[in-house]
């Protein structure tokens, strides 16, 4: 019923998986601003070539990548169809007041193309690196903004118990559905008021879940001295390789490919 | 109250006097979970500790690493007072805590990692952190799955990865609230036996808190708690003797002394004091 | 035939890296009046199994068959199948959501679309059936104790009125009292002529309770038959995971040191009698003439 590839660890020990986190946090950065810094063709296929290369190097089977894409196929859908019909244009075809545009088609094409590329580079990162790492790279990366009184430590925390319980609500969410199905609940019911009223049933137990999990995990962590990343070290330190060296060389010829060609456009 | 083992110098924990309440519904009384109770373990100690639903256990563990802080009397590990909040975490590090649902328990991805995740906290350099590791995994014997994440284990492998999180840490002192009551027999057998030998390898004294019997009668000692407060406390062989006290508790016997006691109901004179099956074998062959 | 699965089989998530086959060609049918014991090591598929028996989770392949209402064709209506067949869940508390207890108990029925004097009519029946007093209705069901929560969470299922009752460890987490009331609260149950499922990691109390049982691993049946015959296979069990209730062992340990007892026995009544019947003969064997009494004499 819910599908959380979107978000998950894929075990691994490929280029992408080794690569320090910090490195991977940044380079998706850098890759989701400049996205939308394209505009011509030429840029979309060093876009897609970039993310092909990725791909390539996190040695994930690209049937399980797309299987990722599922859920935002619906928005996938509609941007299509938005530009497809609302870009004045040549038309294509029209059906009464509806329009179909070439200029629709080709902008709509694009933006959806933008979007699945977005998707698949940014679950790319979450696919490759373990929730700890990722928090990890992101508390350093977080750290100078300390001394501005930004909680890094806490935001890490707090990151880390989200991801580590989004697979798990999922799974409690779908044991209580079915919980009160076995009750005869019906989800699917006329009117706005009737329909919060069918989905309390399962609402209500999944809050209470949601906060016994955290509260019990709080107790845990408490327990095996957790106190709020303060003087903490880690196992595996975090440490630039010459693999960093490589993608942070890449994402540079990237943006400077994007940069290149937006000046010769513009 | 009768003393065992020629009472050992000083209790490593001792719970003086602990009266504990929680805020009640709005509104509401104050429930009161902990009335005036007293509670000790010494050194490599295996207590187990027995009572109904509610009786006050769990509240009771988690005074004992300073999760919470007695209201009325006091609580010391190895000398030092769990009020003073100077001492939480050597407090923290003495006594290793694991809890009954191990999927809410595990902060890691990765089994090894998540055994790093106390060591980590107390700031230990990574190639002390790894030896942590490695000795915890060896303990509870998921050295070969280290690199598993997690939700592959079996609900047994599972716990045993909470132990060798707490065991990481290096505890005098292991706190265990229902940590079997989700798993099969075997999973069971694998806690039971892990927590048996960390004790005799190891000297960790070890908390055990549950609702099965049997597993109580492993213990040195057992401490029985109803409605916030101890009520019998005695070796498992004293405590199973009493066989209407315990039903009138919520509690019941283990299911072989069960056993025993129902065949001298029928005229098998089988000797008091019976705790394993071993033992009532050999009893019943010499009686023929 | 109340329940028939043939050849199921069962993935979670096909086609992602988490797929998982947690039924494997499960054949299995449930009789009226039955008391099945569902065992299997932890992950050996229990719960999927018991989800399949009302129709929350359709086979991938093979066919489920609830009262010959087939739960993969779209024209069932599958309210009719979980009337049928109540399942009651893992703690079953954690599923608990109204703002009282009778309000509570009659979200079952009501589903079901019965008049409001038959939705009270069975609410209150289920709070009976379940030991518990009518002043508890008014109370939120949040405010109970967990052995009452638990009870409050069976009596909605059981406010259905279903031929078919099925629990997946109903008494985790209770003290050994409360173990035994929800277990016998169960047992009347089946006497009143309820077909009852029981998953249990016990293997004392399915001993105590079922009429057959069945055991999986890694998705298969790979027992299925009347406690008696199945507890005594120790050593299969043990490689299962699992273990013969201490009665049988107690019985298989003296029969292997040379007692003469026929070594049946899985309930404690049952070690009990096999016991004093060897101890008898033996008596009678030494004092052919008789002696004084029989088995019980001489204590
Ligand atoms: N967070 C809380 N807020 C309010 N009351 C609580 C809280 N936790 C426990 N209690 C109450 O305190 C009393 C003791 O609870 P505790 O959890 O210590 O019992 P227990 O012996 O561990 O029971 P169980 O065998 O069910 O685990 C109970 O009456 C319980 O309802
Ligand atoms: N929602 C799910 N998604 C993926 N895999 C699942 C899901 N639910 C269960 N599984 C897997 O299917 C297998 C069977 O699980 P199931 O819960 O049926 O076992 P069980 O016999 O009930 O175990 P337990 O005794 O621990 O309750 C397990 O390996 C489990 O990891
Ligand atoms: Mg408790
Ligand atoms: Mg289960």
């Amino acid at each position: 019923m819910f599908n959380i590839t979107l978000g998950q660890y894929y075990p691994g020990r490929s280029f992408l998986h080794q690569v320090d986190p910090r490195t991977k946090i940044l380079a998706t950065l850098v890759y989701s601003v400049f996205i939308f810094l394209v505009k011509e063709p030429e840029g979309f296929y060093l876009v897609a070539g970039f993310a092909l290369l990725a791909m390539a190097a996190s040695r994930i089977p690209p049937l399980t990548l797309i299987r990722g894409l599922r859920p935002i196929l619906i928005f996938l859908v509609i941007t299509l169809a938005f530009n497809a019909f609302m870009t004045p244009g040549e038309t294509l075809w029209g059906w009464g007041p509806f329009r179909v545009t070439r200029e629709g088609l080709a902008f709509g094409g694009l933006m959806a193309l933008r979007l699945v590329l977005l998707v698949l580079v940014t679950s790319l990162l979450t696919l490759t690196t373990t929730p700890i790492a990722l928090t990890d790279g992101l508390e350093r990366l977080l750290r100078p903004f300390q001394r501005l009184g930004l909680p890094a430590a806490e935001l890490a925390l707090m990151m880390t118990i989200a991801l580590r319980f989004v697979p798990t609500l999922f799974d409690e969410a779908q044991r209580i559905l079915r919980a009160q199905q076995a009750r005869g609940a019906r989800l699917r019911v006329r009117g706005p008021l009737a329909q919060m009223q069918a989905l309390l049933p399962i609402l209500v137990p999944l809050f209470v879940a949601a906060f016994r999990r955290a509260d019990e995990l709080a107790v845990a962590m408490e327990a095996r001295g957790y106190r709020g990343g303060r003087g903490r070290t880690r196992m595996r330190e975090l440490r630039y390789t010459w693999r960093d060296g490589v993608t942070a060389l890449a994402v540079a010829a990237f943006a400077a490919g994007v940069v290149y060609l937006r000046l010769l456009a513009g | 109250m009768a003393s065992r083992r020629g009472e050992p110098s000083e209790p490593y924990i001792l719970v003086r006097d602990v009266t504990y309440r929680y805020p009640g519904p709005p509104g509401g009384e104050p429930v009161l979970a902990l009335d005036r109770v007293g509670f000790r373990v010494y050194r490599g100690e295996f207590v187990a500790v027995l009572g109904r639903n509610g009786s006050g256990k769990s509240t009771l563990a988690r005074l004992l690493n300073a999760l919470l802080l007695p209201q009325e009397g006091e609580v010391r590990v190895d000398g030092l007072d769990t009020r003073d909040p100077a001492n939480l975490w050597a407090i923290r590090d003495r006594v290793g805590m694991v809890f009954q649902n191990p999927d809410n328990q595990i902060v890691a991805a990765v089994v090894e990692e998540d055994v790093a995740f106390g060591p980590e906290n107390q700031g230990l350099p990574p190639e002390e952190i790894r030896r942590r590791v490695e000795e915890a995994l060896a303990a509870v014997g998921l050295t070969a799955l280290r690199d598993r994440p997690p939700h592959l284990l079996s609900g047994g492998q599972k716990q045993r990865l909470a132990i060798a999180g707490a065991l990481a840490l290096r505890p005098a002192c292991l706190v265990l609230d229902e940590p079997t009551a989700m798993l099969d027999p075997r999973g069971r057998a694998e806690v039971m036996a892990t927590v048996t030998r960390l004790r005799e390898e190891a000297g960790v004294a070890v908390v055990l808190i549950t609702h099965f019997m049997d597993e109580a009668a492993r213990a040195d000692r057992v401490v029985v708690m109803d409605r916030g407060r101890v009520v019998l406390e005695g070796s498992p062989r004293e405590i199973f003797a009493q066989a209407d006290r315990l039903r009138a508790l919520h509690l019941d016997l283990p299911p072989v002394v069960a056993l025993a006691a129902e065949l001298r109901a029928a005229g098998v004179p089988v000797p008091p004091g019976i705790l394993t099956l071993d033992e009532l074998v050999e009893a019943l062959c010499r009686l023929s | 035939m109340s329940i028939e699965l043939e050849h199921v089989s069962y993935v979670y998530n096909p086609g992602t890296p988490a797929q998982w086959q947690a039924l494997r060609d499960v054949s299995l049918t449930i009789r009226p009046g039955e008391f099945v014991g569902l065992i299997g090591a932890t992950g050996s598929g229990k719960s999927t199994l018991v989800q399949h028996m009302n129709g929350l989770l359709r086979p991938t392949s093979g066919r489920v068959r609830v009262f010959g209402m087939d739960t993969s064709d779209p024209r069932t209506d599958l309210t009719r199948v979980r009337q049928r067949v109540g399942l009651v869940f893992q703690y079953p508390e954690h599923q608990l959501f109204a703002a009282t207890v009778a309000e509570e108990l009659a979200y079952g029925p009501t589903n079901l679309g019965l008049a409001p004097e038959e939705v009270q009519r069975r609410v209150r029946w289920a709070l009976r059936a379940v030991g518990l007093g009518e002043e508890l209705l008014t109370r939120s069901p949040f405010s109970l104790s967990g052995g009452q929560a638990r009870r409050v969470a069976l009596a909605g299922v059981l406010a259905m009125r279903p031929d078919v009752l099925v629990l997946d460890e109903p008494a985790a987490g209770l003290d050994p009292l409360g173990r035994r009331e929800i277990l016998d609260l169960i047992r009347n149950l089946h006497r009143e002529g309820m077909t009852i499922v029981l998953v249990s990691h016990s293997m004392e109390d399915v001993a105590e309770l079922a009429t057959r049982v069945v055991v999986l691993d890694q998705g298969r049946v790979v027992m299925d038959g009347p406690p008696r015959e199945l507890f005594r296979r120790h050593r299969e069990l043990a490689a299962l995971g699992l273990a013969a209730p201490v009665a049988a062992q107690l019985v298989d340990a003296l029969k292997a040191r040379g007692w003469p007892v026929p070594g049946q026995a899985v309930t404690i009544r049952e070690a009990v009698a096999e016991v004093t019947a060897a101890l008898a003969a033996r008596r009678r064997e030494r004092r052919p003439e008789g002696g004084r009494e029989g088995g019980r004499a001489g204590v």
